[in-house]
């Protein structure tokens, strides 16, 4: 029965992946080639969200302060491209560098608090950095920055163009799932979770709480890191709004929405957040109006998310 | 008289929290291979010393020495590699993983990495079998009866095979059989390591101990063979005459 | 120089007494309900804009005050009955989602109602200066703004301490299951309690319209101030909000001016004016990260 079940998940994945590859060309056909920078704007969403939900539904911990990691890894690449180095290679070692620092110090500190405190200290390390980007005048401060430019990968690749834009994504996203896979059956990403189960039980068992937890800190701040390197490359452009801390309720409100400790989870809210957005924009000016009754909604009557209504939907167990 | 070897020793322990002291200096040694037990009337401070000797708080003053090391300064963590292992009086488990999946994290936390899948696998076998749940090692936490879970609870303590197990009030809130059980349970924990009781059950602290030591508002008012300490003046007033 | 730094100094402890407005009702929430309210800001938004718009009707900056402060209260208190009260038995990041959408909610519909902001300005009997010391004078409308906090903190303070329901509070704050055991209506004294925060929120933003603009989304950044006040000064004191909002109210205020104006001072000017902004606006939280490594749970924290 196990078997039949894990065949299930791997056909289903097999099945999204396939569609997931094959949505541009299926939209060109049908005049709706706009909308693949639309979808470009949802995996970007979805690598943020998924990196979150390490840090927060497996992880245990409230993060209230991780849109910076994903501004900062959007400045670090467009400062880089703004000052002429066009390099691809060396936009993911400056952003996962940059971003993974960031997230030690922050990380190093706000560990040392529990609850509360760590959800309150978290927002106010985010907010520090989004000042911190408010005030650098010479890249554009409160103004936010252009970039004329793209980070150059392989030749052949444009990021300009939003086809070649939304395979590159897709397959960090890939990677980026793959990699939480893998990690939440490792015998770390079990020790992580145990940790997030009772940290005193974990610690008194004999795991470095403190140090794994960090490191689950860490490695997801940098991986936001990329998505926000990708982000400026879609966009063109980087604000300081992009580490307000409302950005971090944005992510945060996506992984709730799609299933917190979910592996989908940051991909489903990502990709109904941004749809909602889009579809009621088009109708209405007040469209956070209605998508925060749409959110209102789902904490009322959907307490796991959607991938907790949608495993229940499906009929399989937990 | 025995020279049996001391493997945990409080030496002048002391903590006060505002104007409350809760350790006024304890002085206390475990002899290796012993089953020590720890009672003392409610208030009497046993919770904070658990807490100073697994390393969740720390003393204001005093040292813990642990098979000769002074261990005073380590997190829990780091004691509990040295084979220094506890239970919790409330029942702390990993409510994601099932029984089985609870001791092969018991098992890697205290340094399993050095042992095989197969390994690892024999001995978490082993483990359930010694506390009773063979029979249940696929079922999650929530299904589990009060006495299950604290037998689990015991179980992720021991599984490592530490050299000193703290127990903190295993009995609690169990019924007449479960308790029995579990005595039998501590009783054969013997053969494996050495054992610091806390408990409240005077009758089975009595049967189950090689020494007996009482702590009253924070002090050691008595330490020695059951038989002595049950006939101390001092322990009679201050505790056991309630009884 | 002594003249700016007195200056500042009051500027600073104006703001702070603002701030305390929101913390208060802030950490009692949080303290007592044990609930995160992302959307404490907006009482405060709308507090400003009902006060903008009644004073643009009637003309009355007071009036504008009290009908502020009367329906921010209700609006809070009918919040918290209907959705707020099902949200205190939910995790927190159940509590976070729906306080984010009712942040969207509020900040859309005040959009829809008002329009993006209202122009409010100070009484125009308060436009001038007061002369304090020689060579020291203060607008005449801040200081008002600083008696009015002053007022209400004594106020709030009489109220926590000296009546019944300040002691239920109080019992609340260091322990909830004490407080749900002691029966006595809790779920009126939580609205009471949510209802005296709103209002709270609404004399801040009336008082503060004039000075910082009254705009959708004025809430949010203030927000954050009130939730560092709050981790500084303990979760649930109302006298750590106090002396956390003073400490933050100094210390935000002298990190833009005087820590800006020493900096102009010894360091060569271009340095200066990168570094100035960027080290002011960081040094509250520079000030938390201190203040936490040494004092985990806050300066007089409620609980345990």
């Amino acid at each position: 029965m196990r078997s039949f079940a894990k065949h299930l998940a791997l056909g289903a994945t097999l099945a999204t992946l396939v569609a997931a590859l094959l949505l541009p060309p299926v939209l060109h056909s049908f005049g709706a080639g706009y909308y693949v920078s639309t979808a470009g704007r949802v995996l970007v969403f979805a690598i943020a969200a998924t990196s979150l939900n390490l840090v927060l539904g497996y992880g245990g911990m409230v993060s209230f302060g991780h849109a910076a990691f994903f501004g900062l890894g959007a400045y670090a690449t467009g400062v880089l491209v703004s000052e002429g180095v066009l390099n691809g290679g060396v936009h993911l070692v400056a952003t996962v560098a940059l971003t993974a620092l960031a997230a030690l110090v922050i990380g190093a500190i706000s560990l040392r608090t529990r609850g509360v405190y760590f959800i309150m200290i978290t927002l106010a390390f985010g907010q520090m950095l989004f000042y911190l980007a408010n005030s650098i005048k010479g890249y554009g401060g409160d103004e936010g920055l252009n970039i004329r430019a793209r980070s150059l990968l392989v030749p052949g690749i444009d990021l300009k163009d939003a086809n070649h834009f939304y395979y590159v994504a897709l397959a960090v996203l890939a990677a980026t799932l793959f990699g939480l896979h893998a990690f939440v059956r490792s015998r770390f990403g079990r020790a992580v979770v145990a940790i997030r189960d009772d940290e005193l039980r974990a610690e008194a068992l004999g795991f470095a709480t403190y140090r794994m937890r960090l490191a689950v800190f860490v490695a997801a701040g940098a991986i936001a890191g990329i998505a926000g390197a990708l982000s400026v490359n879609q966009q063109g452009y980087v604000s300081p709004n992009l580490l307000h801390w409302t950005q971090s309720g944005t992510l945060m409100v996506m992984v709730i929405l799609g299933g917190v400790a979910s592996l989908w989870g940051g991909v489903l809210g990502a990709a109904v957040l941004v749809l909602l957005q889009e579809s009621l924009s088009a109708y209405t000016r007040h469209w956070e109006f209605w998508t925060g009754w749409v959110l209102l909604a789902v904490v009322l009557f959907a307490r796991r998310g959607l991938a907790g209504w949608l495993a229940r939907a499906g009929g399989s167990g937990r | 008289m025995s020279d049996a070897v001391v493997l945990l020793e409080a030496q002048q322990l002391s903590k006060r929290f505002g104007g409350v002291v809760a350790s006024a200096g304890i002085d206390l040694q475990v002899r290796s291979g012993e089953i020590h037990a720890l009672i003392g009337p409610n208030g009497a401070g046993k919770t904070t010393l658990v807490a100073q000797l697994a390393g969740q708080l720390a003393p204001d003053r005093g040292r813990i020495v642990f098979a000769g090391e002074d261990i005073t300064r380590l997190s829990p963590h780091q004691r509990a590699r040295r084979g220094l292992a506890r239970s919790f009086q409330i029942t702390r488990l990993f409510r994601s993983f099932d029984v089985r999946e609870n001791v092969e994290l018991a098992l890697q936390a205290a340094g399993g990495a050095r042992m095989t899948a197969g390994d690892t696998a024999r001995r978490a076998d082993e483990v359930l079998a010694e506390i009773g749940l063979a029979d249940r090692a696929t079922a999650s936490i929530d299904a589990l009866s009060h006495g299950e879970q604290r037998a689990l609870e015991v179980g992720l303590a021991l599984a490592s095979r530490p050299r000193l197990l703290l127990l903190d009030e295993p009995m609690a809130g169990m019924g007449h059989d479960e308790s029995k059980r579990m005595e039998a349970l501590i009783r054969r924990l013997r053969v494996h390591a050495t054992v610091l009781l806390i408990e409240h059950d005077v009758d089975a602290v009595f049967r189950l101990a090689d020494r007996v030591s009482v702590l009253v508002s924070g002090q050691i008012i008595a330490s020695g063979a059951p038989e002595a300490v049950r006939r101390d003046a001092g322990v009679i007033e201050a505790y056991l005459g309630e009884e | 120089m002594s003249v700016l730094a007195l200056e500042q100094a009051l500027n600073g402890l104006q703001f702070g007494l603002m701030l305390f407005l929101l913390a208060a009702g802030l950490t009692l929430v949080f303290g007592v309900m044990d609930m995160i309210n992302l959307a404490h800001g907006s009482l405060y938004m709308v507090g400003a804009f009902l006060g903008a718009w009644i004073a643009g009707l009637t003309g009355s900056f007071t009036a504008g005050i009290v009908g502020a402060v009367l329906g921010t209260a209700a609006f809070g208190m009918a919040l918290e009955s209907s959705l707020l009260r099902s949200l205190y038995a939910r995790d927190h990041l159940s509590q976070v989602l729906a306080t984010f959408a009712l942040i969207l909610i509020i900040n859309d519909g005040t959009r829809m109602v008002f329009g993006n902001d209202l122009p409010l300005s100070a009484p125009a009997a308060l436009d001038g200066p007061v002369v304090l010391l020689p060579g020291l004078s203060y607008p005449a409308y801040r200081l008002v703004i600083i008696g009015a906090g002053l007022a209400l903190a004594l106020l709030l303070w009489l109220l926590v301490t000296k009546t019944r329901m300040g002691a239920l509070v109080r019992a609340g704050a260091s322990n909830r299951e004490m407080a749900t055991a002691m029966g006595v209506d809790i779920k009126r004294l939580f609205t009471v309690v949510f209802g005296i925060g709103a209002g709270l929120c609404a004399v801040a933003g009336v008082l503060m319209g004039p000075l910082l603009a009254v705009q959708v989304g004025m809430g949010e950044n203030i927000l954050i101030l009130a939730f560092v006040v709050i981790v500084i000064g303990g979760i649930g004191s109302i006298r750590g909000a106090l002396v956390g909002a003073l400490l933050v109210g100094v210390v935000d205020t002298f990190g833009r001016t005087v820590l800006q104006a020493l900096f102009r001072e010894f360091l060569p000017p271009q340095m200066a004016s990168a570094a100035g902004p960027a080290v002011a606006s960081v040094a509250i939280y520079v000030f938390m990260a201190v203040v936490l490594a040494v004092r985990p749970q806050g300066l007089f924290p409620a609980r345990g």
